[in-house]
């Protein structure tokens, strides 16, 4: 850690309402705070940064992404995934690192298969949640398994946070905020911004991301008349002293909602610059998120972003039945939607300077059971931006055998890569120094590579 | 305290009954369940016998928050006549106002507007507010959506229904019912779903196996009777293993359409799956605890063993007395809330295990619950933003000419719709701690997984454009829209003092703190009368927004 006091959302929604309403010395004393702070981030480095988390909600089946073509290895698969299994001759096949280790992705991923032989996506295979280097004895065992494998809501919390008490949970999207959020100005936004809603991989200690929509930001009505409107005055005031009577309910709805309204106000004004380049983009709703984060990257100025740490969701993967079609229209839309806006980043002159990572549940069984998967553990995670070592797929991929040594089970593949190892080699690109990354990724110590090697 | 109810007994055979016509093939979408009620009809309350133990007015208004969709002036009134067992006794006796029926009467009942628009008439306006309140209550724990599921808005209607009906029921008929419902086969691809078969490389799906037990009866860990997990050397406990959940996907195998001679087709939602042997495993499966199903069951035997082994295990009364606290009450009920809760689940009285009546008394007449926070000072819960809507218009008898509550994309305007969650996990986990105090204080606040910029800022807006604009005698508004009545606020706004008062006690049984009642009068005093039409109107709408979106409001204590 190199500072011991971080400029942060709290901070800032305090001093401003110390500002707008003249409130008690605790905030005031924060706003003295913060104004030193603005003086030390005047040595801020001048470059920037973004992280874009793609989550895959449901579970997505990874393995029917990427496809190892060489013949040793598909008949492998195509024994394993049996009536799922995707006929070798409608695959795309990706340009081969390794003559004997070749790899396709599934027909309807054409923008990654483009992405990934021009060297700009990468794919990471067999990453999962780990609490330390697992065999398949060990897993026989149950020696230190991550807890709950296989269910959704908490397999997707360590996928985002690698902490397992729940109720003292923070994500590491939300702790590089709360370690790197000096790295912005003293008029920055809060370091990690959702365009999807509330989500653990965001939540920090200290820092509060910013929420807004696929659409964009609203005003508020109520605060229309401006802040010297007495309407304004009467509504802040019921918030400022539901915020100050101590009471947690009130407080942490309040507080929310000062800080909607405080930044709605400059966001709008913002945007009415913004670009999203003059690409063509899909029209699916993951589009309109990456759309949006895209308008928000071109108006970073603004606000003197120097980092930032988006979130994005496509929903739909937990594909227990029907799974070709409905995996096939996902991955379709996904590879539009990663296309477009990578396409869209290189044209707004920060293609080096953003990346764009999948994360998912977990993975889903090789096997099927009927026309579908169930939940499984093992993944392949999708890398995409112009400073990833694309062209390559990283990790180690798994050996596909049913009841082979990598299978707990009906294909549910046990990881040979932590999710931590995965997160660090981003955090890393990031700016996060050692030290930081140990206290971003408790565990990461116990892997041998703390760096996977596919970021430049 | 005093009063039995000896038709108990009578009630649940005559639902035993009504269930199974209902389940039976030959329904059509037009055929009304005998029990069902027309939410339009002015409510008619059952005589009530002379009391002597009468319910205080604020402690009406804040009862009626957590026992209906919203507390009205005529339903203060009402239960201010008897005591609060008599008023929760007096909800049990009436006829279930069902959803499907009046859906049907619609243009279209495969409209997902419509749906919406039925849903918001039984919330407003159906005189079985408690059962339409726990049946809401119980649609997001047996959650089933339409978002990303394909499920037709009259399949949900049906679904809804079985949770109307049942809401006053046992909870294993619950149980039954929902795990053979279409919508839920559907949702969670228990529907079709078959036996193993190796040599296609087919294994049975696991997807309600899992779920089942993790969300609607057991959950993940060991509990005690306090809802506090069991440990084992510092250990949380598993309440099964993925061997059991591929146990019990077995089990599960074999239903499909209940209309369909065969396994793969079939599109009638309104019955029940069936079970088609020749896609059962008949093996034998280990499922809970050690557990078996023996070899050669059928699908229907198969599935009343589980179903038995689930409904029994000690988990349920503690797990799901603990969701339905959540829902109806409060974020973090004290562990010896949740046993007395349990305790009811477990034991009617009468040796009835899963009584619901037992457990929503327990649940909504605890001490805890009528004593807030002088009982447990973390008490209170941010209302649900639906729950907010549906007290505006019940407050204020918000409807259209036609009398129908036709407010169509709740899911856009406030983001939250009825039976449409993102996901099994419902639109709140019962979990989630927004980081900060609450966190901090070991506390959660399941609602808050709701509240971020974009939503507060819809949320607001929406609120804002419903009480300022939408309102009974705006000449620029038509009447196809939901209005409000503000007669009751207009003669109360010569004096902003009264004003504020009457809100204060109409919508939150007075629980404005004094420095904000005082700001409030303030400012309306600086807002001028008006004459004629007008008079009393910007008083009595920004008092009414004010106060509605202040977080003395929306957090209920």
């Amino acid at each position: 850690m190199t500072t011991s006091k971080y400029w942060t959302r709290r901070d800032f929604l305090q001093c401003s309402l110390a500002a707008a309403t003249g409130l008690s010395s605790r905030s005031a004393a924060l706003g003295f705070l913060a104004g030193a702070q603005a003086a030390a981030v005047e040595a801020a480095p001048k470059d920037y940064r973004a992280l874009v988390c793609i989550f895959l909600a449901g579970g997505n089946d990874g393995f029917n992404v990427l496809i190892p073509t060489d013949e040793a290895r598909y008949a492998v698969y195509k024994a394993a995934r049996s009536n799922l299994a995707l006929p070798k001759e409608q695959l795309l096949d990706l340009s081969a690192s390794s003559p004997d280790l070749s790899y396709a992705v599934s027909d309807r991923a054409e923008g990654l298969q483009a992405l990934y032989n021009n060297g700009r996506l990468a794919f990471v295979a067999n990453a999962g949640t780990l609490l330390q280097p697992t065999t398949k004895k060990d897993y026989e065992a149950g020696s230190n398994l991550p807890p709950q494998l296989f269910s959704h809501n908490d397999q997707s919390d360590q996928m985002m946070s690698s902490q397992l008490d729940a109720l003292q949970r923070l994500g590491w999207g939300g702790r590089i905020a709360d370690l790197m959020s000096s790295l912005n100005g003293a008029k920055a936004l809060p370091l990690g911004i959702s365009v999807a809603g509330n989500n653990l991989f965001q939540v920090g200690s200290a820092t509060v991301p910013y929420y807004l929509s696929a659409s964009g930001v609203d005003r508020f009505s109520v605060t229309s008349g401006g802040a010297q409107d007495p309407r304004t005055r009467i509504f802040k005031k019921l918030l400022g002293q539901a915020y100050n009577d101590g009471r947690l309910l009130e407080q942490a709805l309040a507080q929310s909602v000062q800080g909607s309204i405080g930044l709605s106000e400059t966001l709008v004004k913002a945007l009415e610059n913004s670009s999203v380049g003059s690409g063509i983009w899909p029209g699916s709703y993951l589009a309109q998120q990456l759309q949006m984060v895209a308008r928000m990257i071109s108006v970073r100025g603004t606000f003197g972003m120097s980092r930032q740490v988006f979130y994005v969701v496509q929903g739909g993967y937990d594909t227990h039945d029907d799974q070709l079609e409905r995996h096939g229209n996902l991955i379709s839309e996904l590879s539009e939607a990663i296309d477009a806006f990578h396409a869209a980043m290189e044209e707004l002159g920060v293609g080096n300077d953003v990346t764009s990572f999948t994360l998912s549940d977990f993975g889903r069984t090789l096997t099927s059971n009927g026309d579908g998967t169930d939940h499984s553990w093992g993944n392949v995670q999708i890398v995409a931006g112009g400073s990833v070592a694309g062209g390559n797929v990283y990790g180690a991929f798994p050996n596909q055998t049913l009841d082979g040594p990598d299978d707990a089970g009906y294909g549910r593949l046990i990881p040979t890569v932590s999710i931590e190892q995965y997160g660090a080699t981003l955090a890393a690109w990031f700016g996060a120094g050692e030290d930081e990354l140990q206290t971003i990724f408790p565990h990461l110590n116990r892997f041998d590579a703390a760096d996977l090697g596919f970021m430049l | 305290m005093k009063c039995a109810t000896p038709y108990r007994d009578f009630v649940a055979a005559l639902w035993a009954g009504l269930l199974s016509i209902m389940l039976m093939p030959s329904a059509s979408w037009a055929d009304a369940p005998a029990d069902c009620f027309d939410p339009l009809a002015a409510p008619v309350y059952p005589h009530t016998p002379d009391t002597e133990v009468l319910t205080p007015q604020n402690d009406a208004v804040r009862f009626l928050n957590m026992a209906t969709f919203g507390a009205t002036p005529n339903d203060i009134g009402h239960l201010r006549k008897m005591t609060l067992l008599q008023w929760v006794n007096e909800q049990f006796r009436m006829n279930a106002s069902c959803h499907l029926d009046v859906l049907n009467q619609t243009q279209n009942n495969n409209d997902r507007a419509n749906r919406m628009e039925v849903w918001f008439r039984h919330a407003v306006t159906a005189p079985d507010q408690l059962r339409q309140r726990v049946a809401f209550a119980l649609s997001e724990i047996f959650v089933v959506s339409d978002v990303g599921s394909g499920i037709p808005a009259n399949a949900l209607a049906v679904y809804y229904d079985i949770l109307v009906r049942n809401a006053f029921g046992n909870f294993r008929d619950i149980l039954e019912q929902v795990t053979l419902s279409p919508a839920m086969g559907r949702y969670l691809s228990m529907l079709g779903n078959q036996k193993p078969n190796r040599a296609q490389g087919i294994r049975a799906d696991e997807n309600f196996a899992r779920e089942v037990m993790q969300l609607f009866t057991i959950g993940l860990v060991q509990l005690n009777a306090a809802g506090v997990p069991l440990r084992e050397g510092g250990e949380t406990i598993p309440t099964y293993s993925q061997a059991d959940i591929e146990g019990l996907a077995r089990v599960f195998t074999g239903w499909s359409w209940g209309d369909s001679l065969s396994f793969f087709d079939g599109d009638d939602w309104r019955i029940s799956m069936k079970a088609f042997p020749a896609y059962h495993d008949r093996k034998e499966k280990a499922i809970l605890n050690k557990k078996r199903v023996p070899e050669g069951g059928t699908a229907e035997k198969d599935l009343a063993i589980v179903l038995k082994v689930l409904f029994n295990h000690p988990n349920v009364g503690p797990f799901i007395g603990r969701r339905l606290i959540q829902r109806l009450v409060t974020s973090n009920p004290s562990p010896q809330y949740i046993a007395r809760v349990a305790r009811r689940f477990d034991d009617n009285g009468q040796g009835v295990r899963g009584d619901m009546k037992s457990v929503i008394r327990a649940v909504l007449l605890d001490a805890e619950a009528l004593g807030g926070t002088s009982v447990n000072p973390k008490f209170g819960k941010l209302r649900e933003p639906l729950l907010v809507l549906t007290h505006l218009w019940r407050a204020f008898d918000g409807n259209a000419a036609d009398g129908t509550l036709p407010y169509y994309y709740p899911d856009y305007t406030i983001g939250q719709a009825p039976l449409s969650a993102p996901s099994v996990f419902n639109f709140f986990r019962p979990d989630y701690a927004p980081s900060g105090a609450i966190k901090d204080n070991k506390m959660v606040a399941p609602e808050f997984q709701w509240v971020n910029d974009a939503n507060n800022t819809r949320f607001y807006n929406e609120l804002f454009g419903l009480t300022q604009w939408y309102y009974k005698g705006n000449p620029y508004v038509d009447r196809n829209n939901i209005l409000i009545d503000i007669n009751n606020l207009k003669s109360h706004a010569k004096s902003p003092d009264d004003l504020v008062n009457y809100l204060d006690f109409l919508l939150t049984g007075k629980k404005l703190p004094v420095d904000a009642k005082q700001a409030l009068r303030n400012y309306l005093r600086g807002i001028a009368m008006g004459t004629g039409r007008d008079k009393g109107v910007r008083r009595s709408l920004e008092a009414l927004y004010l106060i509605m979106s202040s977080p003395y409001y929306l957090i209920q204590r």
